[in-house]
């Protein structure tokens, strides 16, 4: 099991990234009792034999990587789900994109922390290659609900490549100013 | 930190292009890149982009790139990251942890100097065979 639950979603973001997607949507949505990991690509996809042997952890297209014999990102996610009274839905279409939805029950003692989101979203900025990613996020709590959204493609255009020296700075602190201003 | 704009953001991008002294590194191709595949992520690999971000912004290094890659097949040590630094030999140093970040900008980067005792170049062949 991962440390935190952000560290499930940078596996899978980066699987609808590897999968070819032009665009993936990102969402967190976070309330008193739960989290919610939601990624929509419009990548490659699966057919359904694909699909159900996505989740066995000694499946891989051997694609990605021609000498792994392991893909752990969706058998991860889905046995701390089951640990932990979570829900999952995988729904993919080959050639047209995947959806996942992961419902972690916050107050199962053995759900992971959820971790530190804005360097996750952070992390899925800067995965290599051309795509238009769009996180959004919002919280819950007592004071009440508060949102943001961000796009991969207007951050582009306003920094320039962000993964060069200040520019990565000024991103990080960018995407941190958004999650702290969260209630 | 108050909530930043992309308008503030972009007044920030445009004033640090202009008033920023920076460093001369003098090679404008330096990459560090750092491995994030599940085992990378399950060993931390988070807080060493974290304190490579810092380490490179203490020392206003602009011309440094800072990306991100999958298994590098040395799964045994993880966090991995890969320097890249022309007129150094490709290196990939293993258990990074952020101490050893700084050290990796600081000597390999500024002061053209493998970081001793986490070198673990490429995988073996025959890792790569299988």
């Amino acid at each position: 099991m991962h440390f935190r639950l952000c560290d499930y979603a940078l596996d899978l973001v980066q699987n609808a990234v590897e999968a070819g997607a032009g665009l993936v949507v990102l969402k967190l949505v976070e309330d008193r009792t739960s989290f919610i990991l939601g990624i929509e690509d419009n990548g490659c996809g699966m057919d359904e034999a694909t699909r159900a042997k996505a989740l066995d952890p000694f499946y891989t297209d051997g694609v990605k990587h021609a000498t792994r014999k392991v893909g752990l990102g969706l058998p991860f996610v889905k046995q701390a789900l089951d640990a932990t009274d979570g829900s999952f839905l995988l729904d993919s279409k080959k050639g047209r994109g995947t959806i996942l939805h992961c419902c972690f029950d916050l107050a199962h003692v053995d759900t992971p922390p959820i971790g530190d989101v804005a360097t996750l979203v952070l992390q899925c900025m800067l995965l290599p290659g051309v795509f238009e990613l769009q996180v959004l996020r919002s919280r819950t709590t007592e004071q009440g609900s508060s949102q943001y959204e961000l796009s991969r493609r207007i951050l582009q255009e306003t920094l320039g490549d962000f993964c060069r020296g200040e520019s990565l700075s000024m991103l990080r602190r960018f995407i941190r100013s958004q999650e702290d201003d969260l209630k | 930190m108050a909530k930043m704009t992309l308008d503030e953001l972009r007044k920030l991008r445009e004033q640090s292009k202009s008033n920023i002294n920076r460093r001369d590194t003098s090679e404008n191709d330096i990459q560090i890149i750092v491995g994030t595949g599940t085992c990378g992520i399950a060993a931390g690999s988070k807080n060493v982009l974290n304190a490579f971000i810092d380490a490179v912004e203490a020392q206003k290094l602009e011309h440094i790139t800072i990306r991100q890659t999958g298994c590098m097949g040395l799964c045994y040590v993880e966090p991995t990251v890969e320097v890249r630094v022309p007129g150094m030999p490709d290196t990939i140093y293993g258990k990074v942890d952020a101490a050893v970040a700084e050290k990796i900008v600081s000597e390999h980067i500024l002061g053209k100097k493998l970081v001793e005792g986490h070198i673990f170049d490429r995988p073996a062949p025959d890792i790569m065979k299988n």
